[in-house]
């Protein structure tokens, strides 16, 4: 078994629970110090998070290298090629730090330790993003500081799950604070994050404990029994997913936003996508919007560049194979990033078809149509939900 | 022929459509065709014309057609 930390910051532990409540009260209050005091109570956050002060240690060192990679390579070393050798650098140490067995293992290289931090994934991702814009901010003159870093990689609201936010966007926020005075917009606030508790200890409970209950009978004998089980990890694993993670969505964002900070939304209704890609650009927004600002553009970018054929569908299945990669380190998560892959291509091909077949007008039209539209919502659902199950659930153990 | 001009004429050819007008304030929402794929399209056929090359976080950061045209202007001025 591994051991997790940071699984600390969660909503059940009331030290978390009580600094987040309590956060607006100390950053409202002293807005010349709001950046120390953050830091303070990031700091206090990844104390109640980790198990002990090798494991802070760890945490720290990890999310904080960029920046002084970072330094070190433009301003010492004077690395041109410090982009490349910095995210490969990173990216492989992440790998190793969240034991991606079906890479490690087949090179017979084995772990030093045996924790792992939940949400690295998460600040991966912001690390890279610090890397790749670094010295576009620069030439912007956004702030860049150790301080402004370390509260953007470790902010207490988006270290476990995101909402990823970009550099940028984080310092540029953060010294424009909105404090919410109207009683109506902070009533607001408070009953979203109730909503969002109701979403999480409720409903997705009681998805969990179905989907889990019908997983133990994937394989059982009776055909009936097997059918309706299957339907209830399919169509439930999706569900608690998405209530899980927006009832959490619910609950930081209104709660960063009574401390002054704007938080991007993750969720816009994805049960009304039309096919796999506005499936994407409705789940999980933020880490859509990051695929397709770092993998996606500059990918397809290249291979039009160098006239490469069918660039576009070659692109779609790096994007979702990555996406279904970051997820998880087992090889359920590589299966999940190929179904994705395939079907997005195949969502591609029908597009491409349609266009072919009816011209640009005649495809609008024909995708206008009632009942075009519904047909399109329910495949994309129940595709997206089939690929889905691979998440959070070790199905390629159940048979194998 | 100023940036904009040469610009609206890669639109015009990327999205196959000689009646498009484009201006600064200009998003991917006022253009039905204007997805991720032509949007990248755009911007290959835009470093072709002008012999310039966009960087990663500089594409990223356009948000509209003023911005393209600011920063193809930024990339002609340091050539």
């Amino acid at each position: 078994m591994f051991e997790y930390f940071t699984a600390g910051i969660s909503l059940t532990n009331p030290l978390y629970a009580a600094v987040l409540l309590l956060a607006p009260i100390f950053l409202n209050n002293n807005l010349k110090f709001r950046r120390y005091i953050f830091c303070v109570l990031n700091a206090c956050v990844i104390t109640i998070a980790a198990p002990s002060i090798f494991h802070a240690i760890l945490l720290l060192s990890w999310s904080l290298t960029p920046y002084f990679a970072v330094l070190l390579c433009t301003h010492v070393l004077k690395i041109r090629w410090y982009k490349p050798l910095l995210i490969t650098t990173m990216v492989v140490v992440f790998a190793y730090l969240q034991h991606y067995n079906w890479i490690f293992s087949t090179l017979h290289i084995s772990y030093i330790t045996v924790w792992k931090v939940v949400g690295i994934s998460y600040i991966l991702f912001r690390q890279l993003d610090f890397i790749i814009q670094y010295e576009y901010n620069q030439d912007q003159n956004i702030r860049i500081s150790f301080i402004d870093y370390f509260n953007y990689q470790l902010s207490f609201y988006t270290l476990l799950c995101g909402p990823i936010v970009r550099y940028q966007d984080f310092v540029s926020d953060f010294y424009s604070v909105r404090i919410i005075h109207d009683f109506d917009s902070i009533l607001n606030k408070v009953s979203r994050i109730l909503s969002g508790f109701i979403k999480i200890y409720l409903i997705s409970s009681l998805l969990d404990y179905l989907v889990h209950a019908s997983y133990e009978h994937l394989t059982t004998a009776v055909l009936s029994a097997r059918v309706i089980a299957w339907c209830i990890v399919i169509f439930g694993n999706i569900w608690y997913i998405y209530f899980n993670f927006s009832g959490f969505m619910d609950v930081v964002i209104p709660a960063a936003s009574l401390a002054g900070f704007h938080l991007p939304e993750n969720f816009n209704k994805p049960y009304f996508a039309r096919d796999i890609s506005d499936f994407w650009n409705r789940w999980h927004i933020t880490l859509s919007s990051w695929i397709k600002d770092y993998i996606y553009t500059p990918t397809y970018k290249y291979l039009l560049t160098i006239n490469k054929p069918l660039s576009s569908y070659f692109t779609y299945f790096l994007t979702f194979l990555i996406i279904g990669i970051w997820h998880g380190p087992t090889l359920n998560y590589l299966v999940y990033g190929i179904l994705l892959g395939v079907v997005a291509m195949l969502s591609q091909f029908y597009t491409a078809t349609l266009r072919k077949r009816l011209g640009r007008r005649g495809s609008i039209e024909f995708r206008a149509r009632k009942c075009v539209h519904i047909l399109e919502v329910l495949c994309t659902l129940v595709i997206s939900s089939a690929c889905i199950i691979f998440v959070g659930l070790d199905i390629i153990g159940r048979f194998f | 022929m100023n940036t904009i001009n040469k610009l609206q004429d890669i639109f015009r050819d990327v999205f196959d459509d000689d009646e498009i007008e484009i201006n600064q304030d200009m998003t991917a929402n006022d253009l039905e065709d204007w997805d991720s794929l032509m949007h990248i399209q755009l911007l290959v056929a835009a470093e072709e014309k002008f012999s310039i090359k966009f960087s990663t976080a500089e594409v990223l950061n356009l948000k509209n057609v003023g911005d393209f045209v600011a920063l193809i202007d930024k990339k002609l001025e340091n050539k």
